[in-house]
């Protein structure tokens, strides 16, 4: 019988965005928003959850567990701890699973709840360890190809350290956006936080981005 | 606002949707639409997609089970 993994992980059909709302996302996308099984296939399991059947668990847990790591990692940037909002995500699952009512897709539900955990678990740490990421900004922003030209020279690990720069909000938002496959709507819902918010943010994670790359490039230009 | 700029802002407020594949037909259609008649757009577009590519490329692989039979021990526990 196929599992909620198998269809999470299975190869895109003709389309690749079986399960997903008909916006006529194009055949390129492939972000796991795209490939996520439909709310009728989670409702069953959740049923057995609530009747205590651990295989049911199991199979949810298969299912999401990545995604949700993903998630809490890229805010988190901790493995341990992001496997522990993995398992706190999953508990509250099984302990009120009744608390999904379909009103949305199911991972954004689950996205919200392992949020609500980080940000616990963010409150609960000394105040150093939460940073405050602001980049400097000392260059103009907006001009078009330092990305291109680090793209080009395949300098994965400068790009990855920008991002590691942006304050935790905009990880998060790009996060969703770009790894998720996430509509906006979905990505506020996920964030607790109203559409414009989600935009200001992707805006200026857009513009520290560029200027983060913009002047990594020219100091590489100054030492090459 | 000047109408160049309000459709340029409107164009930056869409472009990552249209990259993910999640703007309405309608959006998307306004967009291409935008790019074919400000080809320096393109470059927005494009600078937006080897974001996607990166973050994608950038995702921990993790075993699905990672931490699983924790878990089910601490449900046992409560039981």
């Amino acid at each position: 019988m196929e599992t909620l993994l198998d269809a999470v992980q299975a190869p895109a059909g003709p389309t690749g965005h079986e399960n997903i709302e008909p916006f006529g996302a194009p055949e390129r996308l492939t972000g796991r928003a795209g490939k996520e099984p439909g709310n009728e296939r989670v409702f069953p399991l959740l049923q057995r959850m609530a009747k205590g059947d651990e295989a049911a668990l199991r199979e949810l847990y298969l299912a999401y567990s990545r995604s949700i790591y993903a998630f809490a990692l890229r805010r988190l940037r901790d493995a341990a701890e992001a496997e522990e909002i993995v398992a706190d995500t999953m508990h509250e699952v099984w302990r009120h699973p009744e608390r999904f009512r379909g009103e949305s897709k199911f991972s954004t539900w689950l996205l919200g709840i392992a949020r609500f955990k980080l940000l616990s678990l963010i409150r609960g740490r000394e105040p150093q360890h939460e940073e405050i990421g602001e980049l400097e900004e000392t260059l103009e922003s907006g001009e078009e190809g330092s990305f291109e030209i680090l793209a080009q020279k395949q300098r994965r690990e400068a790009v990855r350290q920008c991002m590691d720069k942006l304050p935790p909000e905009q990880r998060e938002c790009l996060h969703l956006v770009f790894y998720e496959g996430y509509a906006l709507a979905e990505v506020a819902a996920v964030l607790g936080c109203p559409e414009n918010t989600v935009k200001t943010r992707l805006f200026h994670a857009r513009r520290k981005l560029k200027s983060s790359l913009r002047l990594m490039l020219q100091r590489e230009n100054v030492n090459g | 606002m000047d109408e160049a700029l309000a459709m340029r802002q409107r164009f930056l407020d869409l472009a990552p949707w249209h990259v993910n594949g999640t703007l309405s037909p309608a959006d998307r259609a306004w967009v291409d639409e935008y790019v074919r008649s400000h080809p320096e757009a393109g470059a927005e577009l494009g600078w937006y997609a080897l974001l996607q590519e990166k973050i994608r490329f950038d995702a921990p692989e993790v075993p699905p089970d990672a931490g699983l039979e924790r878990l089910l021990h601490r449900v046992r526990l409560e039981r």
